[in-house]
């Protein structure tokens, strides 16, 4: 590993810094501010107000609870989804592959609501609007592309040597997908299952229409106060998003690495005692 | 192969239709909540839980119902009162309007707040239940049915399919330590415009209340509002007659914010110039709203809201209840009790919400009037006998239409 | 005895029209006997259809016919993971996630050994392959060289029937082959394991085989021995292969061999019949003039090039339209020089016919 030049690192820092933590200064400031007016650069009294009734607000909490539930749910389907439709994908000569793909990535070009007004009949008439499990099905749509992408170029790039290899050494296909492909396929099934939690917490629309007002997330909360609403209240919740954005995505890079530390670790062990 | 998802859709749809028409039974027995002695509405909304779908960009509002309406609704009618926040009222429409063509029955929604646009939509669509206002004690006890504001939502007729739950009139707000003298009618504004340039401005329509405004323009230079009672499509000569309107707006145009090159896009947009003293007057269709502005140190505390000489549009907002919901009765009660001098009277306090009554002053007794009036509004707010005094009524939207359509065309465009 | 049979396996392209001919064939049907504890090398250069035998051999390539025994257990349709066969590849293909040790236990692990038994003969094997302290590192820590004993050492460990090697020395700089070859050698002998090797290297394959099937084409050409393959190439095809580039074409007449360009006239054999031959000299065979000896032929030249190599001169001599290579001492190199004319002598007891 080469050592970064100390101008380097400094410049890294500098744009981290502008471009990741500047913007939310205005908005932990105006969360906090009471009266905050021109042509003040800082707000010139503080108030706790707006973070009350966020906290206060028991609904805030369960928002968050059925954010993060659907979430994780929705990247679980995909994860189930996306590995066996990207191995047949890329090691199958699949008749009408193009057309398969075209179905997948389709919402990320064609808007989702789109769909999701024309699946709103049909959900109704099946009884699944209103519920959790309506939901997660509609999110599917939007996320499972970028999963489905992540993990399917991670196979592209597992040559099928290292699982004729694993064959040769006696391996059936169940062990060879847990101790050959899954731990080849793991950076990108993260990669994939971070974008997918991140576009799973921030619709709007779809858990909207869907959810009809009974699955609650937080954007269902923070949206009219973004447009139009209070301003100070919508600053708060747009940070308590951004906090549970960031430390849904730090809950699973951590558990990789966990997971890759304990593998490590147990095999340590295991050296030691042979 | 491929014919059999569809087939296997088809089945589980008609299944799932079945099941649906069971239900409508229940419906059915619903309707005579509208005739029933009003206890045994009591004794059926108790347990129910009511859901109420509504705007809830606004902490105080949200705080009003979830605190101060709906512990009252549990403890003295056991009925769990439920908010549900929305972005946009549009958004109920659309989803009754899937929810009518998909034959759900056993809606979701109890309560939903609407007015103007949306409650003529719902209406043509026959997405309300029926007229059920005469059924509510309160109704009949507080409120003056033949009020035209109450009759009436933005020239639609009411037909007792929604109740009267507020009232908003419209204020120009100003600082009064920047601004002593406003500008009273439009022609003192154009004065004003040109002797304070880059002071004035107004949400582009169809922001709601830039749309207000404009509008509040049209009743003063074509000579009233008395000649926009019939429909827009009976008058032949509506363009000429609009002709000064448009002609007012573009002479003040240069003397506005940004010289008028662009209009804030929002109400809220607008408010923010206000705030942080950009231009020194802002508007609102909530009189209260200033009021409530000064109380969060967003406004100055020499905030102040006033009315034009020729008095000032003013509407009704409305609950009602979609043909669909699930618990009709819960629904009647929680409406009956939004309506109540009681929760009207906490509900004028800008503390809570800062919302006019619904209610007529006159029909309350003496107890329940003074307490109204005892109400602190804020030194920002009209009193409501001031207010009362000079309302002119809204349009109905078919002029709204081609004014706002006509605002981009004469306005926007040159 | 557990001799490996190929019976007739062969492949077929995909693509080709049915009864599409000669060209349709990607292998053409091979049947061959390798003994138990053999070491038997498939030579050939790429695109002769070695690793897609191999890979049939293994399972992991679906054959279009023919059988594949070992003993008298037929394999044919039993899965790769199912024949005991271990494989070694071109790349060492080590699971990067798994220590050295969990590598080499793996076959073991799927066998359902315990963990203390497997782990035990993994630092075993690991011994044996001259990594012993290794175990708990990952692949990444380990060179080239080190990667693929460890490959070889996982390959052995769970005690395979056949192991099959497709070019597992050839991604590895020149003197670490050599030193792999040594260690293959010494343990196939140790472990007496069958060896199934690929590889288009003449010297590797010499170095290491009991046995060696030269391919071309997809087709076997010839079996043998190192020096039978080497000494008696049925055609010249195998001799060009092996690097022998001495081919001179001719007729036997009468018993004497007359090259078509009449630089070379020799007596034959009594044996060969009269027709077109062509006769193979290996450059060791051939010296320069001293005097007449007998059952020796006399052939004058030119010498075009020298170079040295490994303590022997390699000359190329233009004689007639031919031009042989010979390999010279430096005491013989010495006395001649580019440019200068020579006499070569040939020993003819040397010297080899095929018939095209």
């Amino acid at each position: 590993m080469k050592k970064h030049p100390r101008l380097l690192s400094l410049f890294l820092f500098l744009g981290l810094f502008i471009f990741v933590i500047v913007p939310f200064i205005p908005l932990i400031l105006s969360s906090l501010s009471f009266g905050w007016r021109w042509p003040d650069v800082f707000p010139q009294a503080w108030s706790l107000r707006a973070w009350e009734y966020v906290v206060n607000d028991g609904r805030t909490w369960q928002a968050v609870g059925i954010s993060l539930w659907i979430a994780l749910v929705v990247t679980s389907v995909n994860i189930l989804l996306a590995v066996p439709a990207a191995n047949a994908l890329v090691r199958y000569r699949v008749r009408g592959r193009w057309l398969f793909e075209a179905i997948i990535f389709a919402p990320i070009i064609i808007p989702p609501f789109i769909s999701v007004m024309g699946i709103h009949l049909s959900f109704l008439r099946f009884g699944l609007t209103e519920t959790v499990l309506g939901v997660v099905l509609a999110h599917i749509a939007p996320t499972l592309p970028y999963l489905f992408r992540a993990v399917m170029i991670s196979y592209q790039t597992l040559s099928v040597d290292w699982e004729d290899q694993a064959r040769m050494l006696g391996a059936g296909a169940v062990p060879r997908f847990f101790h050959v492909v899954l731990p080849h396929l793991l950076p990108g099934i993260l990669a994939g299952a971070s974008l997918s939690v991140l576009i799973s917490l921030s619709q709007y629309l779809i858990t909207f229409i869907i959810g009809a007002g009974q699955v609650v997330t937080l954007p269902i909360l923070l949206f009219p106060f973004i447009s139009g609403g209070d301003p100070s209240v919508a600053s708060a919740y747009s940070l308590l998003y951004a906090a549970i954005a960031i430390a849904a995505l730090a809950g699973m890079d951590a558990a990789l690495k966990r997971y890759y530390q304990t593998n490590r670790a147990s095999q340590q062990e295991k050296g030691e005692n042979a | 192969m491929r014919k059999f998802p569809i087939a296997a859709f088809g089945t589980l749809a008609l299944a799932l239709s079945a099941c649906s028409s069971e239900e409508a039974g229940n419906a059915k027995d619903a309707d005579s909540l509208l005739t029933d002695d009003w206890n045994v509405v009591q004794d059926a909304a108790k347990g129910q839980e009511v859901n109420m779908y509504m705007w809830g960009g606004s902490d105080n509002i949200n705080d009003y119902l979830d605190e101060w309406v709906a512990p009252r609704m549990k403890e003295e009618y056991g009925i769990e009162l439920k908010r549900v926040p929305m972005n946009d009222a549009q958004d109920i429409i659309n989803q009754l309007l899937d929810e009518k063509v998909a034959g759900k029955t056993d809606g979701s929604m109890d309560i939903v707040w609407i007015n103007g646009e949306n409650f003529k939509a719902a209406k043509e669509n026959g997405l309300l239940w029926g007229d059920f206002t005469g059924q509510l004690p309160n109704f009949n006890d507080y409120v003056d049915a033949e009020a035209p504001e109450v009759s009436e939502d933005f020239g639609e007729p009411v037909e007792g399919l929604e109740a009267p739950w507020g009232k908003a009139q419209f204020v120009l707000v100003h600082d009064e330590n920047e601004f002593g003298n406003p500008p009273r009618s439009m022609s003192e504004l154009a004065e004003w415009v040109k002797q304070n340039p880059g002071q004035f401005t107004y949400p582009a329509p169809p922001d709601f209340t830039g749309s207000a405004f404009v509008r509040q323009v049209l009743y003063e230079t074509t000579g009233g509002h008395e000649q926009y009672r019939q429909p827009a499509a009976d008058i032949e000569d509506l363009e000429e007659r609009l002709e000064p309107m448009w002609q007012y707006l573009n002479s003040i145009e240069p003397y506005l914010w940004r010289e008028g090159a662009t209009y804030p896009e929002s109400l809220a947009k607008q408010d923010q110039l206000f705030a942080s003293g950009e231009i020194g007057m802002t508007m609102s269709y909530d009189p209260a709203l200033a009021a409530s502005e000064v109380l969060k140190g967003r406004f100055p505390q020499s905030t102040r809201t006033y009315l034009l000489d020729g008095g000032t549009l003013s509407n009704t907002h409305f609950l009602s209840i979609p043909f669909n919901a699930s618990d009709k009765a819960g629904a009647l009660i929680a409406i009956n009790e939004l309506m109540s001098p009681a929760a009207q009277t906490a509900k004028l306090s800008p503390e809570n919400w800062g919302d006019l009554t619904a209610l007529d002053l006159e029909k309350l007794s003496p107890e329940q009037q003074q307490a109204m009036n005892e109400v602190d509004l804020g030194e920002a707010t009209l009193s409501i006998e001031e207010l009362e005094q000079n309302r002119l009524p809204e349009l109905s939207s078919d002029y709204i239409d081609i004014i706002e359509e006509g605002w981009t065309e004469h306005v926007a465009k040159d | 005895m557990s001799d490996l049979r190929i019976i007739d396996i062969e492949k077929r392209y995909r693509t080709a029209e049915p009864k599409g001919g000669a060209s349709s064939f990607m292998l053409r049907p091979v049947r061959l006997t390798i003994r138990e504890g053999e070491f038997f090398s498939l030579l050939g250069p790429s695109g002769c259809g070695k690793t897609t035998l191999l890979k049939m051999v293994a399972g992991l390539l679906e054959a279009d016919g023919g059988e594949v025994w070992v003993g008298d257990e037929n394999l044919t349709d039993v899965p790769p993971e199912s024949r005991k066969f271990a494989m070694v590849f071109q790349q060492s293909l080590l699971f990067p996630h798994k220590t050295i040790e969990d590598n080499v236990a793996f076959g073991l692990k799927m066998q359902k050994v315990g963990k203390k038994q497997r782990l035990k003969a993994a630092a075993d094997m690991l011994e044996h392959v001259g990594l012993s302290g290794f175990g708990s590192r990952y692949p990444d820590e380990l060179s080239g060289g080190q990667q693929q004993r460890v490959a070889l050492a996982r390959a052995l460990v769970a005690n395979p029937r056949v192991l099959l090697m497709d070019e597992p020395f050839s991604a590895l700089d020149p003197g670490l082959r050599e030193e792999m070859r040594e260690l293959l050698s010494r343990i196939q002998k140790e472990f007496r394991v069958t060896v199934l090797f690929v590889t288009h290297d003449r010297d590797e394959a010499f170095a290491l085989s009991d046995r060696i099937a030269v391919m071309g084409e997809g087709q076997l050409r010839q079996v043998g021995t190192a020096r039978q393959l080497y000494e008696r190439p049925e055609t010249t095809a195998v001799a060009a292969f092996l690097g022998l580039k001495n081919i001179l074409s001719g007729t036997v007449n009468n018993g004497r061999f007359t090259s078509s360009d009449k630089t070379l006239e020799t007596a034959v054999n009594g044996e060969l019949a009269d027709g077109d031959y062509f006769l193979v000299i290996r450059p060791e065979s051939i010296r320069a003039a001293e005097g007449d000896r007998p059952g020796q032929v006399s052939i004058k030249g030119t010498v075009q090039e020298m170079t040295y190599g490994r303590g022997m001169y390699s000359l190329k001599v233009k004689a007639g339209s031919q031009l042989l290579e010979c390999a010279f001492t430096t005491f013989q190199a010495e006395k001649t020089a580019v440019g200068e004319p020579i006499e070569l002598l040939v020993d003819m007891k040397e010297a080899w016919f095929v018939k095209e």
